[in-house]
């Protein structure tokens, strides 16, 4: 195997290719704090890609609720047992058994029959004389997953027809619907579980980060229609040049807010997550890559209020269809810019309020709670 | 009585032209071979193959080879375990086709495609130069090899129509198939097959159809493919298919016949004329067998004897 280096373990890792990293890297951050989980966006997906013969149980995007929901069933635990087994110090590659290319496992068919297994379940039950203390000691939360398009993807490294590629434009990683034969090994590899096999077309299949919208400027579906604006869709430099004008490398980067899901795989993942500031902190160090990371982040969020361009950059969220490319702030507003420069985005720090008169004596009519 | 019995004899005169069991004779010999081996496979002249028949007697008129399956543990992924452990084969030709018969015990019969379910196979490969043999292991670079592959779901396709959704997971259903059921009025009880696929429009929504995946052919008139290969990782259906063939499930055996034609204008096809070499490859889909992971022999001289 070649050695690669991973900016997010700060070493170089064992992987079957060499380092051959994108023009830019596609890639995403979703602040799980604001997502109420109503699933706009898996059915923004769904609706879009996933509407086909054997594609029925695929979720390309899911939204599952943590700690007991995943999909398919228990994808993360699974990983995460085999992975401890064999010393979790090392990346899946590192630890893959004779004659694979990676640790993985091929999920069951029942894996993937309880899409919304574990949905809005608590970590227990509130016992007689709790309170909040800043920690809820019963607690949940919201994850919402798609592919992360990773530097380095298991699906990719071990698909032995070479069927599966990284664009050299914008690393968005894709299955070559004409080579696929079916083999399923992606699916084994990939240790999010986000490859799927068609059983009508015996082809697997996966996110394609929209794509089509993405070649023309625009953010993905899921992006586009969320509700609860937790999710931003741009590029990253290189992990050595960030940029402090482009969102993504600003947050990632530079304010280290928003965190890879699982790093110790060694996959680079690049759906970042800012993690949830009202979790027990242990389990967020096992997600997003040790105590110093989540620790950091956290503050770095609870922060955000004073200091304008981390909040600048999170109030971009979800103000634009297009994708915003570079950024800046000044005292009343965040300005989002396309790649040629265009102004895309103007969000206010402050809302404006307008108060208006109860009765309305022009239309004869009284206006009751409405902004 | 005596009408039972008519009906019965009827019955059975039916049976008896199934397969065209009556018709087809090995020209050379009429009696079971019993010429046995273990590294070569001696081919036979017969009139015509009964290809849809692998129980016809005319294939026991072929000398039985028995060969040893070694589990694919060479490259990665590799197979671990095999299960498959032996494959029997005979061969007959005719002056146009030559065609091989390979058996193998298998206690589960695997026939659908789904989830971790992967369903059985065989493939049998033909070196495209049989004086300078290419690896045994699908060829090399500049050592093009001609496979021809038979799966458990492409008889089931042949023999009882696209294996579709409905028949793995009756239950599965998504709102809207675009372009199938749009305008219609009435409630439906169960979600569409294929076959109510009329509009072109549809297919596009079926990727790897779309893209134009060899593999995935909706209709398909044999359960075999040819395949042209330089190496692991290159099988690349061949443009023009010319094999045929056949396979049945008994008593915990699958019999599966192939047919390829011996001088073929296609230049991706094995020419064989009076020697050539064949290898094997063999996958148990509860083995969770695919791609790789498989059981092969080496090659073995195939020769037809005049």
């Amino acid at each position: 195997m070649a050695k690669v280096y991973n900016w997010h373990l700060k070493r170089k890792v064992e992987y079957p290719y060499e380092e051959a990293r994108p023009k830019r890297q596609v890639a995403w951050v979703f602040d799980i704090n604001k997502c109420i989980e109503c699933q706009t966006c898996t059915v923004a997906c769904k609706t879009t890609w996933t509407s086909g013969k054997g594609q029925e149980y695929m979720l390309w995007n899911n939204v599952e609720t943590k700690p007991y929901g995943g999909y398919p069933l228990g994808w993360d635990i699974n990983i995460l047992k085999m992975h401890k087994e064999k010393g979790n110090d090392r990346t899946l590659f590192e630890v893959s058994p004779d004659g694979e290319v990676v640790l993985g496992y091929l999920p069951e068919d029942e894996d993937y029959m309880y899409p919304n297994f574990g949905e809005d379940v608590c970590y227990g039950i509130v016992e007689k004389g709790a309170f909040f203390n800043g920690i809820h000691q019963v607690w949940m939360f919201y994850l919402a997953r798609i592919c992360n398009h990773c530097t380095y993807p298991a699906c990719l490294a071990a698909c032995p027809r070479k069927a599966i590629y990284k664009r050299k434009e914008d690393g968005i990683v894709l299955v070559d619907q004409e080579r696929c034969r079916g083999y399923r090994e992606c699916v084994k590899a990939c240790p999010y579980k986000k490859v799927f096999f068609n059983a009508f077309t015996r082809v697997s299949e996966k996110c394609i980060a929209c794509y089509p919208l993405i070649e023309r400027g625009e953010q993905p579906r899921c992006v586009q229609t969320c509700i609860g604006k937790i999710r931003l869709q741009g590029f990253l430099s290189h992990p050595n040049n960030p940029r402090p004008d482009n969102p993504l490398d600003y947050l990632v980067y530079i304010k280290k807010v928003a965190l890879p899901l699982y790093p110790q795989f060694g996959l680079e993942p690049n759906v970042y997550y800012i993690p949830p500031i009202h979790v027990p902190k242990q389990f967020l160090y096992q997600m997003f890559g040790g105590k110093e990371m989540v620790d950091r982040a956290i503050k770095t969020y609870l922060n955000a209020k004073n200091d304008r361009k981390l909040l600048g950059a999170m109030l971009l969220f979800g103000s634009t269809n297009k994708i915003i490319h570079r950024f800046r702030v000044d005292k009343n507003y965040a300005y989002g810019y396309d790649d040629k420069g265009n102004l895309i985005s103007k969000v206010p720090f402050k809302e404006p309020v307008y108060i208006r008169p109860l009765y309305d004596k022009k239309r004869d009519v009284y206006r009751h709670s409405i902004p | 009585m005596l009408k039972r019995i008519a009906l019965l004899s009827m019955i059975l005169m039916g049976c008896a032209t199934v397969g065209e069991k009556k018709e087809i004779r090995p020209s050379t010999s009429a009696k079971p071979s019993t010429e046995t081996y273990t590294d070569r496979i001696i081919s036979v002249k017969v009139d015509a193959i009964p290809i849809k028949d692998p129980n016809s007697p005319v294939w026991l008129g072929a000398p039985l080879t028995t060969l040893n399956i070694t589990p694919q543990n060479i490259i990665t992924p590799k197979q671990g375990k095999g299960t498959i452990k032996q494959i029997k084969v005979r061969s007959i030709y005719t002056d146009s086709e030559l065609g091989i018969l390979i058996t193998w015990k298998d206690e589960t019969k695997d026939v659908y495609d789904y989830s971790d379910h992967f369903c059985d196979k065989v493939a049998v490969q033909f070196p495209l130069d049989n004086k300078n043999l290419p690896s045994f292991m699908m060829g090399n670079m500049g050592g093009r090899v001609h496979i021809v592959e038979w799966k458990a779901v492409w008889q089931e396709d042949v023999e009882r129509g696209y294996v579709d959704i409905n028949d793995i997971y009756p239950n599965y259903w998504t709102d809207v198939y675009w372009y199938v059921n749009s305008g219609e009025d009435s409630v439906r009880l169960e979600p569409p097959r294929i076959e109510e696929f009329k509009d072109p429009e549809a297919f596009k929504f079926i990727p790897a159809y779309a893209a134009r995946n060899s593999d995935m052919k909706i209709e398909r008139s044999w359960p075999v493919m040819e395949y042209s290969a330089e190496g692991f990782g290159t099988l690349t259906p061949q443009h023009r298919q010319d094999a045929k063939g056949w396979g049945i499930y008994e008593n915990g055996e699958w019999k599966v016949v192939i047919v390829v034609p011996r001088s073929a204008s296609d230049a991706y096809n094995a020419q064989i004329y009076d020697k050539t070499s064949v290898a094997f490859a063999v996958w148990d889909g509860s083995n969770k067998d695919r791609g790789s992971r498989k059981g092969y022999t080496m090659w073995i001289p195939l020769e037809l004897r005049k």
